[in-house]
């Protein structure tokens, strides 16, 4: 029998670290989005996406973990809206590629923080593209410097995230479930 | 460990996922468009006379915490953009989109997903993995809930709210995660599945007239609140 690159195992962890970071998002996102600030929902997000992003890529660590994890995300934000499938797959294919070209996977401490701080930083120019594209007279008058106030508030804060997801990695660890490299 | 429907099967159940799907994914699109109140309560109309022929009936609790949390969202946007018209949209919108996924998710039966899905050319274990999203984000949802008012009873830690949020529910959701994935696998490989071979089905899904009639009506209340956007009063 031919065996398939990801296991049953993998495909449920995936599967269960989307439906966090869906319950996550689906508790946060709305009380950021009337507020009207460009970043501000990635910025918060951000903190916790990146912290079950980390959790879920240690626990994969094979090249495209984080394509499979954002894949089966952006799959199920179809059913919200197009513009969220697009920049949460484009997020992904973002940070998947720059992870996959310089660590070759997600072994370690480090490819899994930068592959979740990456995947939150990419995801918010391709939001904003996409939504200039669908809704251009609401983004025009957005001055270019928000935006990097914007990229920076999500790398602060999905950094902070990647950190508590590799501190509460270890202690998984040390209950007994989750096996960590030495 | 799936949920467990008391409700009897109405022509809603029964009728094909993907239509129910396109609908949902039609609505909440065409929900971004619409800016006017009016135009949006078509919308939402529609999915709560879905609502009633699926016989499902929440709680006088549920209206109230749904009730709440649209007055807080308004209230939000109305503090933000102090226009009336527009807070009452964005509530309604978000009440769209409350209604038209999770509904049509409530009404389906993961059998019926599962046929669905292995109809369509995606590897087999992406779509298990969106049968799993699909049932398991209400349960983890509740579970997320549970949690939050756990840590709410609790009292605030020794670092405050931040502390909370993180020991009170990023901590046990973390945990939940790794014990679902634990329970899921075993399941499921207990029942022969893997993901390296496509699954058969012995009966496999067709749209029937009453998925036409439902896209009907669908399409029906779309064009309606489109009219009342861009043309009507």
């Amino acid at each position: 029998m031919r065996l398939a690159y990801w296991t049953t195992r993998d495909y449920v962890f995936a599967a269960m670290t989307s439906v966090a970071l869906l319950v996550v998002a689906s508790i946060v996102i709305p009380f950021t989005l009337p507020l009207s600030i460009p970043g501000l929902a990635n910025a918060v997000n951000g903190l916790f996406g990146s912290f079950f992003l980390v959790i879920g890529l240690i626990r994969l660590r094979k090249p495209g973990s984080l394509l499979l994890i954002t894949g089966i995300y952006s799959l199920i934000c179809l059913s919200v809206s197009l513009v969220v499938f697009g920049f949460v797959l484009i997020g992904g294919v973002f940070s998947e590629l720059i992870c996959s070209l310089v660590f070759r996977g997600y072994r370690g401490r480090l490819a899994p923080a930068l592959g979740a701080v990456l995947y939150e930083m990419g995801m918010f120019p391709a939001a904003m593209v996409l939504s200039f594209f669908f809704m251009p007279e609401r983004y025009k008058d957005i001055a270019p410097w928000i935006f990097v106030v914007a990229e920076l508030a999500i790398f602060t804060t999905s950094s902070i995230g990647a950190l508590a997801g590799l501190k509460v990695a270890n202690e998984l660890s040390r209950a007994g479930k989750l096996a960590l490299e030495s | 460990m799936f949920l467990h429907q008391d409700t009897p099967a109405t022509i809603i159940h029964r009728l094909h996922p993907f239509t129910k799907m396109a609908v949902g994914t039609v609505f909440s699109g065409l929900a971004l468009c619409l800016y006017r109140p009016l135009a949006l309560a078509v919308l939402l109309g529609f999915m709560l006379v879905v609502l009633a022929v699926a016989r499902v009936r929440l709680s006088p609790r549920q209206w109230f915490s749904i009730g709440l949390f649209l007055s807080v969202i308004s209230t939000l946007n109305f503090l933000a953009s102090h226009d009336t018209c527009h807070a009452t949209a964005y509530a309604m919108r978000f009440a769209v989109f409350l209604t038209a996924v999770p509904i049509l998710a409530l009404t389906t039966d993961p059998r019926q997903m599962t046929q669905a899905l292995s109809q369509t050319p995606l590897p087999g274990g992406l779509a298990m993995a969106l049968i799993l999203v699909w049932r398991f984000f209400p349960l983890m949802a509740e579970e997320a809930r549970q949690m939050r008012q756990a840590a709410l009873l609790r009292g605030s830690a020794a670092g405050g709210v931040a502390m909370r949020i993180y020991r009170g529910m990023l901590v046990p959701l973390a945990f939940c995660v790794i014990d679902y994935t634990d329970r899921i696998t075993l399941a499921l490989e207990l029942r022969g599945f893997t993901p390296a071979q496509r699954r058969t089905c012995h009966r496999p899904l067709k749209a029937g007239a009453a998925d036409v009639v439902f896209s009907a009506a669908a399409l029906l209340a779309a064009i309606v609140s489109a009219w009342v956007q861009w043309e009507g009063f």
